[in-house]
């Protein structure tokens, strides 16, 4: 089997301290309970987001943030909620498995 | 659970009356700060960071709350906890359009977010178990509370 492209997800909150690190962990425990290991997840402060994000494929927001950007994002809210999380798991697969 | 050292009888608000989060989250500032958890900067920034960046999540149980703010604030950490009579609407974390009315808070005093990852992680498993939050809400005493945090 080919290696996969190797992906880098960004998860976004307030501060880069809590909700960041809990949606972090689970969505990296999520897809390595899926096989999935060919990306590299780090979390991020609102404020970082504009000189980090061109490094990365895919956000994945716990913010509200206004602004748009030229990557995908993913509402991570529902890593803490539990609502509607499998939408989200579908789409950041998705993108991790894209070449 | 890993609650254990991070819980306070005196922290811990049952029946609480509040008419807006703001009045809600002045009265567990106050609480922490004449418990010496947290420093006298701690209240204003809570409010300020709630309102930049809100932590309102719908569950399926009802709406909570997990008002937090930078580590600077804080002399040790700790997490307070409130059940309301009635619900107070706080703006949805990620989504500031959307209202969630919120009866249960979580008022996250952190230190250092790395090191209390595994509580942050085991309260969001709890927040998701809908017994559990049933059983919050039905909580008599605040050992009731304790109890559900650190046995379950």
């Amino acid at each position: 089997m080919p290696n996969k492209k190797y992906k880098k997800l960004l998860v976004v909150c307030g501060t880069g301290i809590a909700t960041s690190t809990i949606v972090s962990r689970k969505v990296k425990d999520i897809l390595n309970q899926r096989g999935i290991y060919n990306f590299y997840i780090k979390q991020s402060s609102l404020a970082q987001v504009p000189s980090e994000v061109s490094h990365y494929d895919l956000l994945i927001t716990v913010s509200n943030h206004k602004k748009a950007y030229d990557i995908p994002s993913v509402d991570g809210v529902c890593f803490l909620t539990g609502v509607r999380k499998e939408e989200a798991i579908n789409k950041i697969v998705k993108i991790v498995n894209e070449d | 659970m890993n609650f254990k050292n991070l819980l306070d009888d005196d922290i811990i608000h049952l029946g609480v009356k509040a008419s807006c989060a703001e009045e809600l989250l002045g009265f567990m500032s106050d609480s922490l700060e004449k418990h010496d958890y947290v420093k006298s900067s701690f209240k204003e920034a809570i409010i300020n960071r709630e309102q930049e960046f809100a932590t309102g999540l719908p569950l399926e149980s009802g709406g909570i709350a997990i008002p937090h703010t930078t580590t600077e604030h804080v002399n040790q950490a700790v997490v307070s906890v409130a059940i309301l009579d009635k619900p107070v609407p706080f703006k949805m974390m990620g989504n500031h359009d959307e209202t969630v009315y919120a009866d249960v808070i979580f008022m996250l005093a952190l230190k250092q977010a790395h090191t209390q990852l595994e509580m942050l992680q085991d309260l969001m498993k709890l927040i998701q178990d809908q017994d559990m939050m049933k059983q919050m809400k039905e909580a008599t005493c605040t050992k009731d509370i304790i109890q559900l945090l650190e046995v379950n």
